[in-house]
């Protein structure tokens, strides 16, 4: 999934009809359904009441409460073509399905009635469902992963009692919302995760601010005499790489008219420089 | 070769070597104004403020003024961004980096184009012309120096980059815009964030870094980018929320700026009316302001219940002015 700048929701929602359901979502005008083939593909067709977990981007520019509905209730689909949602529909993987098809149809039907849909959708955090049904996905799952760190936090004994952070946390817990991940934090280290967010980037002339920073920061770097060519060239790619991984991105980029004043300021002193070249 | 201008500017040794023979005299740059911050400050205060503050000096003040000028000056920004990242909706600590960054961009292009001398150069050269070859001075920080027992502004404010960047004060400017921010995002400490700015005031006029005009600049620099940032891309702040985690949408900008209401965008913004009239409440027994576009049932009729009533909807008529 694109976690990008856009705010994504994470809401669960029980399909009646995958099919059906699909062919609407891609008849949505604004939509891009990355995945209602694969949905289609799914076996979900022939068996109703399947769990699907629905991504909502919503268009960056109006932000506005996407109420959650309960399984039973259709109108999330007119709600969010009505109010312009950019929907990905997140499919489940295969073997997803199949360990859900049938841990429903172990538990019969009035218990299928009920699975974690709510739970999901209340939360947006799958380890409750785990707990909930400890075997309901498996391990290998391609779809219901942690996001990985690629290195391991050093095992430092946390001075605060077990206990106080279990009620720290259950505080903080309770008062997130439950429909929204817009304050979350961007976690993704794979630069194709921004590629993918440039490309769906709606551009605007705010965009502008960019070429600014860009020619202000090149003509500061490019009249600066004290560290040497390789250092600038070096410092400016890791820059650029530190653009390109979503995980640092979500810092430098907001922070990049900021890293251009200094430039600028601590280069201001070469500027007489430029003028005496021009004057040549 | 000592003597040339703009070589102990640059204070860099290459340049001595390298670029020294090709030197054209400094009319190139922009003229360095020495008397007119000064004339200002009599113009707009009677007095040379900075002067009066900084004319007697006690070691307590000294302290005092270091603490916001030297030390939370550089430190501070990030202690507001941590309080704003935890408790502002989510969205506000980027735009007070970009605001931050372009106030500071802007100032020091003023800066650039308009070279002024601060007070310290009066102190020191009282009114005789400026050139470019002339050092900084740590002014009043080298007391704390000397307090210190190392260097630590000396040398950086010799060789200072911008030696006459006086106006507008960036410290002015940053110092305001963080308290703008911060009284925005958390209205009950506006005391507290403005006492802040005007003591960065104080220090920069005490230990001679800035005139009183400078600093005046600076703030209403910061006033304009905040207004800019708060009309236009500011998250508004939802009251009931504590941290940013209970968000679940923001809403950016003004509120009286946008035509977005709760669902509303759906009908778009010719669906209403703009002026003044309120015949709108006409309508308001129906789907249209509600927002909702779900089937009516005509059976539930609030008639008779609502403001907009039958009987007051004749009477309404009859006052619009169409």
């Amino acid at each position: 999934m694109p976690a990008c700048l856009t705010q994504l929701w994470l809401v669960g929602l029980r399909l009646l009809e995958t099919c059906n359901y699909s062919t609407t979502a891609t008849g949505h005008p604004g939509s891009a359904c990355l995945s209602s083939v694969s949905l289609k593909k799914a076996p979900s067709s022939t068996t109703p009441n399947l769990i699907a977990a629905i991504r909502l981007i919503r268009l960056s520019h109006h932000h506005l409460p996407l109420p959650l509905y309960p399984a039973s209730s259709p109108p999330l689909l007119s709600h969010s073509v009505t109010t312009k949602y950019h929907l990905h529909v997140q499919p489940i993987a295969y073997q997803d399905l199949l360990h859900l098809h049938q841990s429903s149809l172990q538990r019969g039907s009035s218990a299928a009635e009920r699975p974690s849909s709510r739970r999901t959708a209340g939360r947006g955090d799958r380890s409750s469902t785990t707990m909930l049904e400890p075997k309901y996905y498996a391990s290998s799952s391609p779809t219901f992963t942690k996001a990985k760190i690629p290195f391991s936090w050093p095992s430092i004994p946390n001075p605060i009692p077990r206990r106080y952070r279990r009620r720290l946390r259950s505080k903080f817990r309770s008062a997130q919302s439950p429909a929204s991940s817009i304050a979350s934090i961007e976690t993704s280290f794979n630069p194709s995760d921004t590629i993918r967010a440039l490309r769906s980037h709606r551009w605007s002339y705010y965009d502008g601010q960019y070429i600014i920073l860009i020619i202000l920061a090149i003509f500061s770097l490019s009249i600066s005499q004290a560290p040497g060519p390789l250092i600038k060239t070096g410092a400016a790619t890791l820059l650029i790489l530190a653009l390109l991984v979503p995980v640092t991105r979500q810092f430098f980029l907001p922070v990049l008219p900021i890293f251009t004043w200094l430039l600028f300021f601590f280069n201001a002193r070469y500027v007489a420089h430029v003028l005496i070249l021009a004057e040549e | 070769m000592i003597g040339h201008p703009f070589i102990a500017d640059l204070g860099q040794k290459e340049f001595e070597t390298d670029f020294a023979i090709r030197f054209i005299p400094p009319e190139y740059r922009p003229h360095i104004w020495v008397k007119v911050l000064p004339a200002l400050e009599n113009i707009f205060y009677g007095a040379n403020l900075s002067n009066i503050l900084s004319a007697h000096k006690y070691v307590v003040l000294d302290v005092l003024a270091w603490i916001p000028y030297g030390l939370l000056h550089f430190g501070g920004p990030f202690f507001w961004a941590g309080l704003m990242f935890i408790f502002g909706p989510p969205g506000t600590v980027p735009v007070f980096a970009r605001t931050f960054g372009y106030l500071n961009i802007i100032g020091v292009a003023i800066q650039l184009i308009f070279p002024c001398s601060p007070p310290w150069y009066e102190n020191l050269y009282g009114l005789a012309p400026a050139n470019y070859s002339m050092q900084g001075s740590p002014a009043g920080l080298a007391r704390i120096d000397q307090l210190l027992g190392f260097d630590m502004y000396t040398t950086n404010f010799t060789a200072s980059p911008l030696v006459f960047g006086a106006f507008p004060s960036l410290h002015s400017g940053n110092a305001v815009l963080e308290a703008l921010f911060m009284s925005h995002v958390f209205p009950k400490l506006r005391p507290l964030v403005f006492c802040y700015a005007m003591w960065m005031w104080w220090a920069t006029m005490y230990l001679s870094h800035h005139y009183a005009v400078d600093l005046v600049a600076g703030a209403f620099l910061a006033a304009i980018s905040f207004y800019i940032a708060k009309t236009n891309f500011l998250p508004r702040i939802q009251t009931d929320k504590k941290f940013r985690w209970e968000y679940d949408y923001v809403e950016r900008g003004d509120e009286s700026s946008k035509g977005y209401g709760y669902g509303l965008t759906v009908l778009g913004n010719e669906d209403f009316r703009h002026d003044s009239s309120d015949e709108w409440t006409i309508g308001s027994s129906s789907s249209i302001s509600s927002g909702s576009r779900s089937p009516i049932d005509e059976s539930q009729s609030w008639e008779g219940e609502t403001l907009a009533s039958q009987h007051s909807d004749t009477e309404l008529s009859e006052i619009v002015v169409r």
